[in-house]
């Protein structure tokens, strides 16, 4: 019987599966892909489920990934399509408490304002379909250009297109067409995008 | 000047609480997947490896000239494909397709497609319940008189306890704990997590309503397997064997003891190992990690002791212990080829290696092991 020396983290851990590359991988990102999976469903709990998720197919992928970046790019992908395939498929809007967390404006100040429109833009974001909260986050929050918008959605160019502008404009229509939801640059880039 | 939509976005996930990325139970359950995949592209290359070098090793001989002395308690070799569970040389068509199986003394415990769990004996089905989820197992006791799991509302403990988790308060438990609900089922005593912290309660001699809080163990899969009155339990980031503190055999015991398990009595800690399964007589275990090799442990000192494949066959998964000297795995060749076949194995650790029982069982998506874990 062949007999295996000393402690066994050594040649193990980095055998066929490269863990600890993984490990230093998923502890730097876990922060930010928890972010990202909380503003597209709105939910703390379930964004840590996503990721959870999202990181054991990357785990799973591991091998063949073998660039960091091309690490991010798949688990934000895994994020992103199990985010839309769970609200889907299982309905989580129904069956799981809504968080809320309500913000604490000081009276009387122009930081009230502020915080009760930031509040209704949360609100109407929440509402939206998936995939239309998705692009937006994806867009406006990770600052993704469209081309890798669509690749993490894992749908065409135009498709990202279409569900951003459709997005944005039932937020206007929720909450008014007085609410400048983009910046001026932004606003162009977003005209020029829908063309 | 930033858009409302950006400030809401930036204004929200600022103020989101820190999260630490459970990364054993990324990696454990990671692992599970790639045995399961890596079993699945297992080859046509297998096949060619086969004829060419000799249909004897297939036939569970191989180069060996001299037996394995038997090792007589081990249970027979029981896996099901479709609706036909095999055991030993014994079939029996269940009518249901199985989709996890144990194998107990009152019967075969399985779940059909729609997750309904059902006893199998006297020539008959019968309804118990059902599971909480498709990634859900059925557990079974080494000394195959208890099969337990959660149906999503309660620990079943079959024969005897039907226990309401009571201990389920607040947010219902994560996805990825469900896996861990019913830790370990023992010959006596089981371990639950409840989202919270992990439990024990008595199943043999009588079942017990009586839970106990079992402090020591702060995570879900911290009891990974139970045999007599050693558990394996995961410390920090690897595997150790303890003896269970959980409540006195004896009255006369009482005295002085505290309860909870005792981690300072735990031996033969191995590093770099997430998840494992114990032998009914305690004294080794083996990792179920894929990125490891077959290899049993030694409960005391940890020593590893390599399994070799058998002849033309390029690694040997283990899933289930048959008795103290006996292991169940899963055999087959690395390869990118799909369709490939999975070879039913047993090996042992007094010789350290393994002979073929059952050679094409089935594809891994086909062939369901009497683990209890769900196939897929």
């Amino acid at each position: 019987m062949e007999r295996t020396t000393g402690p066994l983290g050594t040649e193990r851990t980095v055998g066929r599966r490269d863990r600890s590359g993984f490990a230093e991988f998923a502890q730097a990102r876990a922060g930010a892909l928890h972010r990202a999976a909380y503003l597209m469903v709105g939910d703390s709990q379930l964004a840590q489920d996503l990721v959870q998720e999202a990181l054991t197919k990357t785990y799973v992928a591991w091998p063949r990934l073998r660039d960091p970046r091309n690490a991010e790019a798949y688990c934000r992908k895994a994020i992103t399509t199990t985010a839309i395939s769970w609200f889907r498929r299982k309905g989580w809007d129904n069956e799981r408490p809504t968080e809320y967390l309500p913000e604490h404006p000081v009276a009387g100040t122009t930081q009230e304002q502020s915080v009760a429109d930031r509040d209704a833009v949360w609100r109407a974001l929440k509402q939206l379909p998936p995939r239309q909260r998705a692009a937006l986050v994806l867009r406006f929050y990770e600052d993704l250009t469209e081309a890798q918008t669509a690749a993490a959605m894992g749908c065409a160019v135009g498709t990202v297109k279409s569900q951003v502008s459709a997005g944005l404009k039932k937020l206007r229509e929720r909450l008014g067409h007085d609410v400048e939801l983009l910046s001026p640059d932004e606003g162009a880039s977003e005209e020029a995008m829908t063309r | 000047m930033t858009g409302q939509l950006r400030s809401t976005l930036e204004h929200r996930a600022e103020r989101l609480d820190a999260w630490d990325v459970d990364l054993a139970a990324v990696i454990r359950h990671g692992d599970r997947r790639v045995r399961r995949r890596r079993a699945t592209f297992a080859s046509g290359l297998a096949g060619a490896l086969v004829v060419a070098g000799g249909l004897a090793a297939f036939a569970g001989h191989g180069d060996r000239t001299t037996p394995p002395p038997a090792d007589e308690n081990a249970k027979p070799l029981t896996y099901a494909v479709g609706s036909v569970i095999h055991t030993g040389s014994d079939t029996l068509d269940v009518g249901t397709k199985v989709e996890s199986l144990v194998a107990a003394k009152s019967g075969f415990f399985y779940s059909g497609p729609d997750r309904t769990v059902y006893v199998w004996r006297n020539g008959h089905a019968q309804a118990l319940g059902h599971l909480a989820d498709s990634s859900t197992r059925l557990i079974g006791s080494d000394d195959g008189v208890n099969v337990a799991w959660w149906d999503g509302k309660e620990i079943v403990a079959w024969p005897g306890m039907r226990k309401p988790v009571e201990t389920f308060r607040g947010p219902r438990p994560r996805y990825w704990e469900s896996l861990h609900i019913v830790q370990a089922v023992s010959d006596e005593r089981m371990w639950f997590w409840d989202g919270h912290r992990t439990w024990t309660a008595n199943v043999l001699p009588s079942p017990s309503s009586a839970v106990w809080p079992d402090k020591a163990f702060t995570s879900a899969g911290s009891v990974q397997d139970a045999a007599g009155d050693r558990v394996l339990v995961r410390i920090g980031d690897g595997l150790a064997v303890m003896r269970d503190n959980l409540y006195p055999h004896r009255v006369g015991q009482l005295s002085g003891w505290r309860p909870g398990s005792d981690l300072s009595t735990a031996t033969g800690r191995v590093a770099g190992v997430s998840s494992g399964d114990l032998a009914p007589d305690g004294r080794h275990w083996f990792s179920e990690d894929t990125g490891h090799a077959f290899t049993v442990y030694d409960s005391t000192s940890g020593k590893g002791e390599a399994i070799k494949p058998p002849p033309g066959l390029t690694e040997a998964t283990p899933y289930q212990w048959l008795g103290d000297d006996t292991i169940a795995a899963m055999g087959f060749v690395h390869s990118d080829e799909p369709g490939a076949t999975v070879s039913l194995l047993t090996c042992r650790v007094s010789t350290g290696d393994c002979t073929v029982d059952v050679d094409d069982a089935g594809t891994a998506d086909q062939v369901v092991v009497s683990d209890g874990r769900p196939v897929g």
